[in-house]
C-alpha cells in the first residue's frame, strides 16, 4: 500500500512537471523569437554639441551630452613652475583631443584604451587652458581648466 | 486506489500553480543587448569611473597643495575677499603676510584692492574650499580668457578669392560660421599628416579651432584644422567635343 502510494505521488509530480514544464518551455521560447524581432535600438543620445556665437562673436558650447573626460595631470587651479607640463587623461577611445593655450593650440589622439598624453607650454602667469574632445561618432565635449605658471615662492 | 488517484490528480493541478508562482522573465529582460546597448554601458561605466576619480583627487587632496583661482572682485574686507569668475563665487581669506601685486608688477596693498578688480589669488586650500591666500595679482580678467573654440562642421563652400570657409557644424545644421584661412592655417589629418589649404574641399568633416575675428563680427580665423576625412572628389573629366 505504502509502496503504491508512493508510485502515485511520484508519477503524478512527474506528470505534472513534465506537462506544465513543457508548456512554459514552449512558450518561453516563442516569447524569445518575438522579443529579437522586435527589439528597438537604444536610441542615440541626442547631442547638441555646438558652438553657439554670442552677441559678441565669442563662441559658448553647449554640452547636453557630457563625454566621460579625465584629466590626470595638469589639476585644476594647480600651480606650476615649469613652462612645459604634460596633458594626460583618458576618455573615449579614438577620440579627437583638442587643447588650447593662451599660445598654441594641440591636438592628439586618444589610443584604444581612451588614453592620452601629449605636452603643451604655459605663458606666465595664467593659463585658461580648453579642452574639447571629439569622439568618433563626431559628438564633442569641451571643459576649460585653470593653470598658472609662476616661480614666486609662497 | 481511489486515495492514490487521488493524490495523483492532486500532484498533477499542484505542480502547474507551483510553477506560475515563478515569475516568468519579461522578454525585454531577456533580449540579448544591441551593440548600441553596450556603446551606451561603456559610455555610463566610463563616466562613473570619471566621477570616481574626481572624488577620490577631492578627497585625495591635501592642504599642502598650491592653488590658483581668478575671479572679480565682488566684495572685500580685512579679513577676506569674494571673488567671482563664471557665476561661481570664491572665498579668500588674507591676513598680513598676503602679498598683493597690481598690474605694474609693483607691491601694493589691501586698500588698494576694488570691487570690480580682476585677480589671480595663490595660496592654499582649506578644507572647507577658502582660499588661504599669500599673494594677490592684479589683472585684467579680459586678457586671460581663452576665447578659441573648437566645432566640428562640414565645409559647405570655399571662397578662393577671400580665403574662407563656410562651415556647418555636423550637430546642428541650422549653424554656419564664415571662417578665415591663410597660409599660417595649419591642416593635419587625424594621424597628424600634413596638408596644406588647397586640399581642402566642400563636403569635408574638420574640426576647426577657431579665433573671433576683433573687426567683424560673427567671423573667425582658424589656426588650426584636423581633417576628419581626406577622400577628395575626382576631377570630372572634360567631357569630348
Amino acid at each position: 500500500m505504502v509502496k503504491e502510494l508512493i508510485l502515485a505521488i511520484a508519477l503524478g509530480a512527474i506528470l505534472g512537471f513534465g506537462v506544465t514544464g513543457s508548456y512554459y518551455f514552449m512558450k518561453h521560447n516563442k516569447n524569445s523569437v518575438n522579443s529579437a524581432d522586435q527589439a528597438t535600438p537604444t536610441p542615440a543620445a541626442q547631442v547638441d554639441n555646438q558652438a553657439t556665437p554670442t552677441p559678441e562673436g565669442n563662441l559658448s558650447v553647449q554640452n547636453v551630452d557630457e563625454l566621460p573626460l579625465f584629466i590626470d595631470t595638469p589639476i585644476n587651479e594647480s600651480v606650476v613652475d615649469q613652462a612645459k607640463i604634460d596633458f594626460q587623461g583618458s576618455t573615449v577611445p579614438n577620440s579627437l583631443i583638442v587643447i588650447t593655450t593662451p599660445i598654441n593650440s594641440y591636438t592628439t589622439t586618444a589610443d584604444t584604451s581612451g588614453n592620452f598624453d601629449t605636452e603643451i607650454d604655459l605663458e606666465a602667469g595664467v593659463n585658461i587652458i580648453d579642452v574639447t574632445i571629439v569622439d568618433p561618432q563626431d559628438n564633442q565635449t569641451n571643459t576649460q581648466i585653470l593653470v598658472t605658471y609662476s616661480t614666486a615662492d609662497f | 486506489m481511489p486515495l492514490i488517484a487521488l493524490i495523483f490528480s492532486l500532484l498533477a493541478t499542484i505542480t502547474p500553480s507551483v510553477l506560475a508562482a515563478t515569475p516568468t522573465p519579461t522578454a525585454a529582460a531577456t533580449a540579448e543587448p544591441t551593440s548600441t546597448n553596450l556603446e551606451e554601458i561603456q559610455r555610463i561605466r566610463q563616466a562613473v569611473q570619471q566621477k570616481v576619480k574626481e572624488k577620490i583627487r577631492e578627497i585625495a587632496s591635501t592642504e599642502d597643495t598650491k592653488k590658483a583661482i581668478v575671479g572679480d572682485v565682488v566684495q572685500v574686507n580685512a579679513n577676506n575677499i569674494t571673488i567671482s569668475f563664471e557665476d561661481k563665487q570664491r572665498q579668500l581669506i588674507v591676513n598680513d603676510d598676503t602679498v598683493y601685486i597690481n598690474e605694474k608688477r609693483v607691491k601694493t596693498t589691501l586698500d588698494k584692492i576694488k570691487v570690480g578688480q580682476g585677480i589671480l589669488a595663490m595660496g592654499y586650500l582649506n578644507a572647507d574650499g577658502v582660499l588661504d591666500t599669500r599673494r594677490i595679482v592684479f589683472l585684467n580678467l579680459a586678457d586671460v580668457t581663452n576665447q578659441q573654440s573648437t566645432v566640428v562642421a562640414k565645409i559647405a563652400d570655399i571662397s578662393t578669392s577671400s580665403s574662407v570657409l563656410l562651415l556647418i557644424p555636423v550637430k546642428d545644421k541650422d549653424q554656419q560660421y564664415q571662417v578665415k584661412i591663410d597660409t599660417k592655417t595649419s591642416v593635419t589629418t587625424k594621424k597628424k599628416d600634413k596638408l596644406t589649404t588647397d586640399d581642402l574641399y566642400t563636403s569635408q568633416k574638420i574640426v576647426a579651432i577657431l579665433e573671433p575675428d576683433p573687426k567683424v563680427a560673427k567671423t573667425y580665423y582658424a589656426p588650426d584644422i584636423v581633417a576628419l576625412e581626406n577622400n577628395p572628389p575626382e576631377a570630372s573629366p572634360t567631357p569630348a567635343e
